[in-house]
């Protein structure tokens, strides 16, 4: 095997504010021909920046040295009219965001076709049979109209398959996929990996996989590389780097991942006795319909049932899971049982009190018993306040008549309770981590002192290591207040962790609900099964096995 | 249409509001004399009259006689005032985007440069300047200094009358837009989709070219209903300036004159034109906008 890719000492530094940031530090590894190499790390580490600065695309105040020979080509220092003969002709990239990273104000007919434009001499008829060829060969329905429609009318997946269309037209010999299914539900994550391993196969392609799931990379790389920090932590193949990691930090990585993703963990939370089932929150029936825009002047209605007959309930002290695909309408159901959401028809029931038939001060009674942390921390703080005005907005609006020094000591305490000092206070959200901004979030929940606290994705846009965190600090606040939670989210393995039980939803239905570990290990109906073992988990023999069953199937 | 009648109906009681009256003279005239005045222009009716009276004759296009302007109407007043203020309104708004566009494209593509910071710096004087100081210093620096231009008068709508009202009118908008155009082109320049395009290998030009251009004019033509409202107030002082013969120098007499309906009239009419201009902008952004246009 002749080496594809070979870096040498890549370095890539940033200048930031006067102070210079080291990204990657030393980087040597090497990619053969038709190899899948995974590159390993939570933010941060540099993984994404190693791969930028080769294409030379790295932000105008980064820099690279050293060496990374493509096909024995410098590629550092290349200058950008030689770079672009190699990229997207010889190397090509598909992004983590496949939303923001095709344009929207363009068709996408004519975005693939500039890049055969620019990199092959084919004619205008030529070029259009290529680009539906090639968006018909990812599984693109309706190759022709796609051609000439627009990103935005495309689901996520749907929009990652075109990037992925778009990157193979010029058949390259290495592509580089960053995060490419970190924004996707997990059925939809399976399918897009299993194509981009079935076009490396069909298109005889070397990649390039990046991404902090152990679980992606267990399911499709070859070779691996470790990454904390900038500097490499170790690298080999894929099975002696999961079955017998060398590196601590390797070894933490994995023990974190196995944690919530394989069977033989053992239980957070003590089951509950089933004679105490009062129930706080009981839905019956509840429907919730969107009336869509109109195609046409004179059409009839669209109208799309995120939320179709649901009856639930959800008991004092449990923690109740929802789990569905995006689409499949459990932040609906959240938002209704908060009543920011108004029924069709139905009914819920919140504390005993029916939603539709209280008044709004009624209603901010029953909010003071029930809180919500949403999923992106940053746009649901307020980047104008600091940590105490937030934390402060919940107590003036409950609780008006409480003096400055009780609400002083009362906003120290929730600060200290999520696990922050209160030296926090006068910062703003922009200052803060993901995790921080987070337990900011949680503190402003619990400040009223609810009774039922509402997680829709809570934990869904941090690191793995965040993640893990932020669970054990729910885990402990429900523990230590007798809270009963609603867990909303699309990642199984969180809800495995620390739900009692489950309502697994798919397109405004209840599919199954049961105990968790009922559902997980019995899944009564096939589209829980599925769910769950589209789940990649950090373990390549069982990835494997699972592969082969999936290629076998179809 | 709701708009433009409380549009007509404020106008017409802020008019009404300002005290003395079309026949103030500095010898007041004999008391027979003013009430048959008054009531050949309808001026002794109740108050809700007058606008009910007023707004039916609008509605057949007739914007009743001018109170100053003896043997004038007000339509034919502002269909002689009109081409002059358009002429100076388009060429202004053209100059304006042009230039505007080109100087902040320029800029965002030497973001924090010399030249960028250059640019910025005018822009913010061009803005900050209002037009009334504006005109009066290019006269002197173009006109008396280098006796370049003439200082004013519109001699036919000769050329070199209108470089200086032109380009004073069009300096703040110019400035404004070459901002928003920045701005904008920055941001899309770091957008995503920028990236995806670098990564295919597209050389700078078709970048700029098929992905930038488009979605960085989007704010700049939604911008267009503002500005040229913004080049009509402007025109009204630029016009006084220059001693222009239009719309809004007809309109700064008819204020002082006490002309009710010239000024209403002038004020209808360019709400009209607004509210058109505004139809067309918002048109024009369906078309550059695909998703607007799904969702019509």
């Amino acid at each position: 095997m002749t080496d594809l890719l070979a870096t040498k000492k890549l370095n890539v530094k940033f200048r930031s504010r006067g102070e210079i940031i080291h990204a990657v530090k030393d980087l040597s590894f090497k990619l053969s021909d038709d190899e899948v190499l995974g590159i390993v790390g939570e933010s941060g580490s540099g993984k994404s920046q190693t791969v930028l600065s080769i294409m030379g695309l790295l932000e105008t105040n980064g820099s690279a040295t050293g060496s990374c020979l493509f096909a024995d080509k410098e590629l550092i220092g290349l200058p950008s009219g030689e770079l672009n003969n190699v990229r997207g002709n010889e190397i090509a990239m598909i992004f983590q965001d496949p939303m923001s990273s095709l344009n929207p104000y363009i068709t996408i007919g004519k975005q693939m076709s500039g890049v055969l434009k620019r990199h092959t001499r084919m004619g205008n008829k030529e070029i259009k049979e290529r680009c539906i060829e090639m968006l018909d060969s990812v599984g693109i329905g309706k190759p022709q109209e796609r051609f000439d429609g627009y990103s935005f009318e495309l689901s996520g997946g749907m929009r990652q398959r075109v990037m992925i269309a778009s990157a193979l037209l010029t058949n390259p010999k290495l592509l580089i996929a960053d995060e490419p299914t970190t924004a996707l539900d997990v059925t939809v994550q399976e399918k897009i990996l299993d194509l981009i391993l079935a076009v490396k196969e069909r298109f005889k392609m070397s990649v390039i996989m990046i991404t902090h799931d152990l679980g992606v990379v267990a399911r499709t790389c070859d070779q691996v590389l470790v990454m904390k920090n900038g500097e490499l932590q170790e690298s080999g193949n894929t099975e002696a780097i999961f079955y017998s990691p060398k590196a601590d930090y390797t070894k933490e990585l994995l023990k974190k991942s196995k944690e919530i993703n394989l069977k033989e963990q053992q239980k957070y939370t003590e089951t509950q006795d089933p004679s105490i089932k009062n129930s706080l929150v009981k839905s019956t029936n509840a429907k919730v319909n969107f009336v869509l825009p109109k195609k046409a002047l004179f059409s009839a209605e669209n109208i799309l049932t995120a939320v179709n007959e649901i009856s639930m309930e959800t008991h004092e002290g449990e923690v109740l899971g929802i789990v569905g695909e995006s689409g499949s309408g459990k932040s609906t159901l959240a938002k209704t049982i908060l009543g920011l959401q108004k029924l069709s028809s139905g009914q819920v029931e919140v504390f005993g009190e029916r939603l539709s038939e209280i008044n709004k001060k009624e209603l901010k009674e029953i909010r003071k018993k029930m809180q919500v942390v949403f999923q992106d921390p940053f746009s649901s703080l307020n980047p104008r306040m600091t940590v105490f005005e937030i934390l402060k907005e919940p107590l003036d609006s409950f609780f008006p008549s409480m003096t400055k020094e009780s609400a002083q000591k009362d906003i120290e305490d929730g600060l200290m309770e999520v696990g922050l000092t209160p030296e926090y206070l006068g910062r703003y959200p922009h200052e803060l981590s993901g995790g921080q901004c987070q337990r900011v979030a949680i503190a402003r929940a619990l400040m009223p002192k609810p009774q039922l606290l509402i997680c829709d994705e809570a934990v869904s846009a941090l690191d793995a290591s965040i993640r893990g965190e932020i669970i054990d600090l729910l885990l402990r606040i429900k523990a230590e207040k007798k809270l009963t939670m609603i867990f909303i989210a699309h990642d199984l393995a969180v809800v495995r962790k620390i739900c009692d039980r489950v309502i697994v939803m798919q397109s405004g239905k209840i599919v199954e609900q049961g105990p968790t570990e009922k559902v997980f290990f019995e899944p009564e109906k096939e589209y829980t099964a599925n769910l769950l073992s589209a789940v990649p988990v950090p373990d390549p023999k069982m990835e494997r096995e699972k592969y082969i069953k999936r290629v076998q199937a179809k | 249409m709701p708009t433009l009648l409380i549009l007509i109906c404020l106008a017409f009681f802020l008019v009404k509001a300002a005290p003395g009256g079309p026949f103030d003279f500095e010898r007041s005239l004999p008391e027979e004399v003013e009430a048959n005045l008054r009531a050949a222009y309808n001026l002794d009716d109740p108050v809700y009259l007058q606008l009910a009276k007023y707004i039916g004759n609008l509605l057949q296009g007739d914007f009743g006689p001018s109170f100053q302007y003896r043997d004038y109407t007000v339509t034919e007043l502002i269909s002689t005032g009109f081409p002059v203020s358009l002429r100076l309104g388009v060429a202004a708004i053209l100059l304006a985007l042009f230039f505007g566009s080109l100087i902040g494209s320029v800029a965002a593509l030497n973001q924090n440069s010399k030249l960028d910071y250059g640019v910025m710096f005018f822009g913010m004087i061009g803005i900050s300047i209002p037009n009334f100081v504006m005109a009066p210093l290019l006269v002197l620096f173009f006109s008396i200094g280098l006796k370049a231009l003439p200082a004013g008068g519109y001699n036919g709508g000769d050329f070199y009358h209108m470089i200086l009202p032109v380009v004073s009118l069009a300096l703040p908008q110019m400035a404004y837009i070459a901002r928003l155009t920045r701005g904008s082109m920055i941001e899309v320049l770091s957008s995503n989709f920028v990236r995806t395009a670098k990564a295919q290998g597209l050389s700078t030009r078709t970048i700029l070219l098929s992905h930038v251009l488009k979605p960085t004019f989007l704010p700049v033509v939604s911008y267009l209903g503002p500005a040229t409202a913004a080049i009509i107030t402007g025109s009204v002082v630029v016009e006084q300036i220059f001693g222009l013969p239009g719309l809004g120098r007809y309109f700064v007499q008819g204020a002082l004159n006490r002309d009710y309906t010239l000024v209403m009239g002038v004020v209808v009419f360019y709400g009209c034109l607004i509210i058109v201009f505004n139809l067309v902008v918002d048109t024009l952004y369906g078309f550059i906008d695909p998703k607007i246009k799904q969702n019509r």
